[in-house]
């Protein structure tokens, strides 16, 4: 009986991905003072499904025949899907108990089938992006984990409710807002979104890893890129403001994370690999190290106020 | 549990859709031996497909799996804050963090975060 | 080549304006210091909120533990009775099974007692195979668990 509400929320989240699409072009064209798509139907809404339709009736052919070539695509799109499982429904708490080591678990998977789509299609193009794209995401998931680590450290649990019952007197992006930085900056890199895009660097290597991938397997990858974006958004807003998900406020702080991620790829220009790896391992990690200490301190200090 | 499986079900029945969709209703083209062997700046290749071995992104593994260790044991410590006393937790969490702490600092004056070429 | 005609590109009487080279900075409205002073207020500001919070789940975690502690001597109560229970069914069952063979008394082996050096009165805890030894052993499995399900 719960499935329904898990489908009702997959097809709603692919629905969000195809507007997410016509979302992200109209806010980037304003920002280069010109108007996005505003052709189709009524002011460009019918776009997202006329581009779906437009990959749909592409050519679809194997580059090899190995099973791996259309299954690493489905991996990644899948991978995403379970992702959305962490959703913080509160009347179904179906093994709540751990969901922020099983969040953590599916976003370091995310590698694999990156892995697997790059290898497969014999270009030396992507395989530099795939000798980018491990060096860069596995560096980031250090960092990541650290954030989230300092997390638990302030709930003190793996559940998603705690994060509501500490917030009701304050919001946690006031007292830990460099952490809120750090958690955006990171996240952007995990989803290899631009300014740190360096796989699918659209002039230096042909884009990148998804070279080889036309029509549908493309849509998978695209799919799963656009769902990570949204879990990610939903991820920021619920740690940071800690409102529950059928009030409004939700929404507002939610599409202002949303636009926040979208409106910096038209802003900033793409890093350089090394100055990437410099800012992963020589300033954030330090950094994060350091408020980790710190906060642990504060935490002795209020244990022994109350001893 | 029976719900996840149908959750699985679930995707995979919509990945199916979509392949097959896109098998059914795609155009058909002539089959270009051209369109299957990879490019190189729109012409034949010249180099052979192999990347020369970089040493900078194997450091970079390296010290990540070093990392990934100490990030695996800390995901327990959480629940430890709840159930032991502090005097015990303030050495675990201080040595946990002071080796990490000490690790990078090592490796970052050894030159090892330097990225060659 | 021939000479070009016409007149020169020259620099302008008197050399070329200086042009500027250091760096314009960017106008800044939150700046380093300030930050760290927000960075003190909030934390100041914000740690009696975090410990009012802390301290009502410490006593929900607290609380918890007395209940689970409170309700288990009458978990062991009720256990002791079903074990004894069983034992007495035991006891019954071994009476009827060797009535009639030669030289055997009920509780003991062959008339001599089961533990060497224990007292006459003293309870050692059943192990599995002592509770259930006249059961099926096709049933035993489900027998191993049957105290866990409701």
């Amino acid at each position: 009986m719960f499935i329904f509400s898990y489908v009702l929320l997959m097809i709603m989240v692919m629905l969000s991905v195809a507007f997410l699409t016509l979302f992200e072009r109209k806010i980037l064209s304003y920002m280069q003072c010109r108007k996005g798509p505003n052709k189709l139907l009524f002011k460009g809404l019918f776009q997202p499904f006329s581009d779906m339709l437009k990959l749909i009736f592409k050519e679809m052919f194997y580059l090899s025949l190995n099973k791996m070539f259309y299954l690493g695509p489905m991996f990644m799109f899948y991978i995403s899907c379970l992702l959305w499982l962490v959703y913080p429904w509160i009347y179904m708490n179906n093994n709540m108990m751990y969901m922020m080591v099983y969040m953590l678990f599916i976003m370091s998977l995310n590698v694999y089938p990156i892995l697997i789509i790059s290898w497969i299609s014999m270009n030396n193009y992507s395989m530099m992006g795939l000798m980018r794209l491990i060096s860069q995401m596995i560096s980031f998931e250090v960092l990541i984990f650290l954030i989230f680590f300092m997390f638990l450290m302030i709930i003190e649990d793996f559940k998603f409710i705690k994060l509501f019952i500490y917030q009701m007197d304050s919001f946690f992006i006031i007292m830990y807002f460099p952490l809120y930085f750090m958690l955006l900056i990171s996240l952007l890199i995990d989803l290899n979104r631009v300014p740190f895009d360096l796989i699918e660097g659209e002039s230096e290597l042909v884009s990148g890893f998804n070279l080889e991938y036309y029509s549908s397997l493309f849509i998978y990858i695209f799919l799963s890129e656009y769902m990570n974006l949204l879990f990610m958004s939903m991820i920021l807003t619920i740690f940071f403001f800690g409102f529950y998900y059928w009030t409004i406020m939700f929404n507002l702080f939610y599409l202002m994370n949303l636009f926040l991620m979208v409106m910096i790829r038209g802003v900033l220009a793409r890093i350089r690999y090394d100055c990437l790896m410099y800012m992963c391992w020589m300033e954030m990690l330090v950094l994060m190290l350091f408020y980790l200490i710190y906060f642990y301190l504060i935490k002795e200090f209020i244990m022994l106020l109350n001893f | 549990m029976s719900m996840y499986f149908m959750f699985m079900t679930f995707i995979m029945l919509i990945s199916y859709i979509i392949y097959n969709l896109n098998k059914y209703l795609s155009m058909n083209k002539k089959i270009n031996l051209e369109k299957k062997i990879p490019f190189e700046c729109g012409f034949n290749p010249i180099s052979k497909f192999n990347l020369p071995f970089s040493m900078p992104f194997f450091l970079i593994s390296l010290l990540f799996l070093i990392f990934d260790i100490e990030i695996t044991m800390l995901i327990p410590m959480i629940m430890y804050l709840k159930y032991l006393n502090f005097l015990i937790m303030i050495i675990i969490i201080f040595l946990f963090l002071y080796m990490m702490l000490t690790t990078l600092i090592m490796e970052w004056m050894l030159g090892y975060l330097h990225w060659m070429f | 080549m021939s000479k070009a005609k016409g007149p020169q590109d020259l620099p302008p009487k008197g050399g070329y304006i200086p042009f500027q080279i250091e760096r314009i900075k960017l106008r800044s409205i939150v700046t380093g210091k300030m930050g760290i002073g927000i960075f003190i207020a909030v934390n100041v500001i914000g740690m009696p909120l975090y410990m009012r919070t802390w301290l009502r789940e410490r006593k929900h975690l607290i609380e918890a533990r007395s209940r689970e502690l409170a309700t288990l001597p009458i978990l062991f109560a009720e256990n002791d009775r079903r074990t004894l229970k069983q034992l007495k069914h035991v006891r019954e069952v071994e009476a009827d099974v060797m009535k009639d063979f030669p030289y055997w008394e009920v509780g003991t082996f062959f008339g001599e007692p089961i533990y060497e050096d224990a007292q006459a009165d003293t309870y050692i805890k059943p192990i599995f195979g002592e509770l259930y030894v006249f059961t099926d052993p096709k049933d035993r499995p489900v027998l191993e668990h049957i105290h866990l399900l409701p």
